[in-house]
C-alpha cells in the first residue's frame, strides 16, 4: 500500500538546489526555509519546511506536512503555489511581476501575458501578483522579440488556476 | 457482543409498511429508510421530510478570514454578479442566493479566500470548538472543509494531523489546505482504525456515511445502499468512534458526526460506545439549532446520555441532515 517514505532531513546536494532557486529569484534561502525535509514519492521529493517538530514523531504513513515548500526532480527544484503566496509578501525586493485585470484572467489561464498589461516587469523566474498585490503564481518574465520589436512577456510555470485543472 | 446482536436485530430488522412502500415508490427511496421516517417522525413530517429532500441544496461558502475579511469577499462576489446572504448562526457562513457561474470558478476561490460548504458541515468544526497551540486529530479528513475550518479557526497554531486512508480523496485535502493557507497540518495516509498516536487533545470523527443527509444534493443516495450496506457502515462508524477514544488524553474532547439521518449511524453508534466503555461522557453542545437525538427506537431504549446528542433536519434546519454528539474521556 505504501509508496511514501520515512521524514528525512533534506541532504546538502538537494539543498543546493533550493538554493540555486533562492538566489535566482534573488532572495536569500533564510527567508523560508529553516527546518527543510523532505518525503519521496513517485521519483520525486517533496520538500517541507518544519520550523516546529510535530509533537508527535509518526514515523509512518506520512502524507504531507508542515509548509510545501515545492519539490525536486530530476535535480531540478520546482516551487510550490504556496511558496508564491508566502513570498509574495516580499514584492518590495523586486520579486515580483505585477499585472493588470486582463492580465491576472489570462495568466490563471496558464496563458503567456503580454506587455500592454504587465504593469511592473522583472526578467526571469518571479512570483506574479495582481493590481492588488495578490499572488497568482510562478512566472518568468522575459523578452521576445517580433519583427524586431522588443516584447516583454510573462509566461506562466504554475498559476493558481491548476489547483481547479487538476480537478480540485 | 450477544446483547449487541439482540439490539442489532431490533434496530435493523423492522418489517416495512403499506405506507412506507407507497411513499417510497413515490418518492424513488429505499423502503427501509422511508419506514425509519415513518417511526421517528410520523406520516406528516416524514412527507415533509420527503417533499423538502426534492429541493437542490441551495449553495454556501465559508470565508476565510484567516487570509482575507468576510466582508471583502461578500464585496468581491457581488461585484461578479454573485448574490450572497450571510447565514445568521454561522460567524463565517454565506448562502448563494444566484451565481451566473460556478462558485468554484472564480478567482477568488483559487486564491484560498473561501471554501464551499454546507452550513451543517460548516456548524460541526464551531462545535468541536478548536483551541490554539492545542493537537486536534481529523479521523476521516477528506476532502478538508473542516481540516480548514480548524486551522482558520485556530489561525494555524493548532498542530492538525489529518488523517485520510484513500489516494484519490488525500490529493484533495492537501490541495485545500495549501489552497487556503495553512501549514501547522500532518497528513496521514492510513486506516485510522490502526492509528498508533496518543494523548490528542481533541478528536473530530466526521464519520464515513451513507450520506442520508445530503439527498438534496446527491439524490442517488435515496436508494444507494442496502440495509446490508447500512450495517456495514454502521460497524465502521462504531469501530472509529472506539479507536477515537484511545487515541484523545482523558479530559480530551471528541466530537462524533455523520452526514445521515439514520438513527442506526447516529444515536445507536453512541449508544453502544456509551454500554462498552466506562470512560465517555457525553457533553451538551450549545448549538443555535438543532433538535435533541432520539433516546428510543423500535423498541430499545438507548443510553439517556444520548439525550444530549443533536440532529439536524433538512426539512427543520433548511441544512443537510446531521448527527452531532460532543464527548469526553473521563
Amino acid at each position: 500500500m505504501q509508496d511514501e517514505e520515512n521524514l528525512a532531513l533534506l541532504p546538502k546536494h538537494d539543498l543546493k538546489r533550493v538554493e540555486d532557486f533562492a538566489k535566482a529569484l534573488g532572495i536569500p534561502l533564510s527567508s523560508f526555509l529553516s527546518n527543510p525535509v523532505f518525503l519521496s514519492r513517485n521519483g520525486r521529493k517533496d520538500v517541507f519546511d518544519l520550523p516546529l517538530f510535530p509533537k508527535f514523531v509518526v514515523k509512518k504513513y506520512l502524507y504531507s506536512l508542515g509548509f510545501y515548500v515545492g519539490y525536486i526532480k530530476d535535480k531540478v527544484f520546482y516551487p510550490s503555489l504556496i511558496l508564491s503566496k508566502r513570498l509574495s509578501r516580499l514584492c518590495f525586493l523586486g520579486i515580483c511581476n505585477r499585472v493588470d485585470d486582463f492580465g491576472e484572467k489570462v495568466f490563471l489561464y496558464n496563458r503567456r501575458v503580454f506587455e500592454e498589461h504587465i504593469a511592473e516587469f522583472r526578467k526571469g523566474i518571479s512570483i506574479v501578483v495582481n493590481e492588488r498585490g495578490e499572488p497568482l503564481g510562478w512566472g518568468v518574465g522575459k523578452a521576445i522579440y517580433v519583427k524586431n520589436k522588443e516584447i516583454k512577456v510573462v509566461d506562466p510555470l504554475k498559476d493558481l488556476g491548476w489547483y481547479l485543472r487538476r480537478g480540485g | 457482543m450477544k446483547a449487541f446482536k439482540t439490539l442489532d436485530e431490533k434496530v435493523f430488522g423492522y418489517k416495512v409498511s403499506e405506507e412506507a412502500l407507497s411513499l417510497s415508490r413515490r418518492f424513488g427511496y429505499a423502503s427501509y429508510i422511508v419506514e425509519r421516517y415513518l417511526r421517528l417522525l410520523g406520516m406528516e413530517e416524514t412527507e415533509e421530510l420527503l417533499k423538502v429532500n426534492e429541493r437542490p441544496m441551495p449553495k454556501s461558502y465559508r470565508c476565510n478570514d484567516f487570509l482575507i475579511a468576510c466582508d471583502e469577499v461578500e464585496k468581491r462576489l457581488k461585484e461578479k454578479e454573485f448574490l450572497v446572504s450571510k447565514i445568521p448562526f454561522l460567524p463565517h457562513g454565506y448562502e448563494v442566493v444566484f451565481s451566473p457561474y460556478s462558485l468554484g470558478a472564480t478567482h477568488e476561490y483559487m486564491m484560498g479566500y473561501y471554501y464551499i460548504q454546507d452550513p451543517g458541515s460548516m456548524l460541526v468544526a464551531y462545535l468541536l470548538d478548536p483551541r490554539k497551540y492545542t493537537t486536534i486529530v481529523d479521523m476521516a479528513a477528506a476532502p478538508g472543509g473542516k481540516a480548514t475550518q480548524i486551522l482558520q479557526l485556530t489561525e494555524d497554531s493548532s498542530r492538525l494531523i489529518a488523517v485520510e486512508y484513500k489516494r484519490k480523496r488525500i490529493k484533495a485535502l492537501r490541495s485545500n489546505l495549501q489552497r487556503m493557507g495553512f501549514s501547522n497540518y500532518l497528513i496521514l495516509r492510513h486506516d485510522a482504525r490502526k492509528l498508533k498516536i496518543k494523548e490528542a487533545d481533541k478528536i473530530l470523527l466526521d464519520s464515513p456515511s451513507s450520506g442520508e443527509g445530503i439527498i438534496r444534493k446527491d439524490p442517488g443516495r435515496k436508494a444507494r445502499y442496502t440495509r446490508d450496506d447500512l450495517k456495514k457502515i454502521h460497524t465502521i462508524q462504531y469501530e472509529l468512534l472506539n479507536k477515537a477514544f484511545d487515541l484523545v488524553k482523558k479530559g480530551g474532547e471528541v466530537l462524533y458526526a455523520a452526514c445521515s439521518t439514520a438513527i442506526e449511524e447516529g444515536e445507536y453508534v453512541i449508544h453502544k460506545v456509551l454500554e462498552r466503555r466506562k470512560d465517555v461522557e457525553v457533553l451538551h453542545v450549545t448549538s443555535p439549532i438543532g433538535d435533541k437525538a432520539f433516546v428510543e427506537y423500535n423498541g430499545v431504549e438507548f443510553n439517556v446520555e444520548v439525550s444530549k446528542c443533536i440532529r439536524l433536519w433538512p426539512h427543520k434546519h433548511w441544512t443537510e441532515g446531521f448527527f452531532i454528539c460532543k464527548m469526553r474521556r473521563i
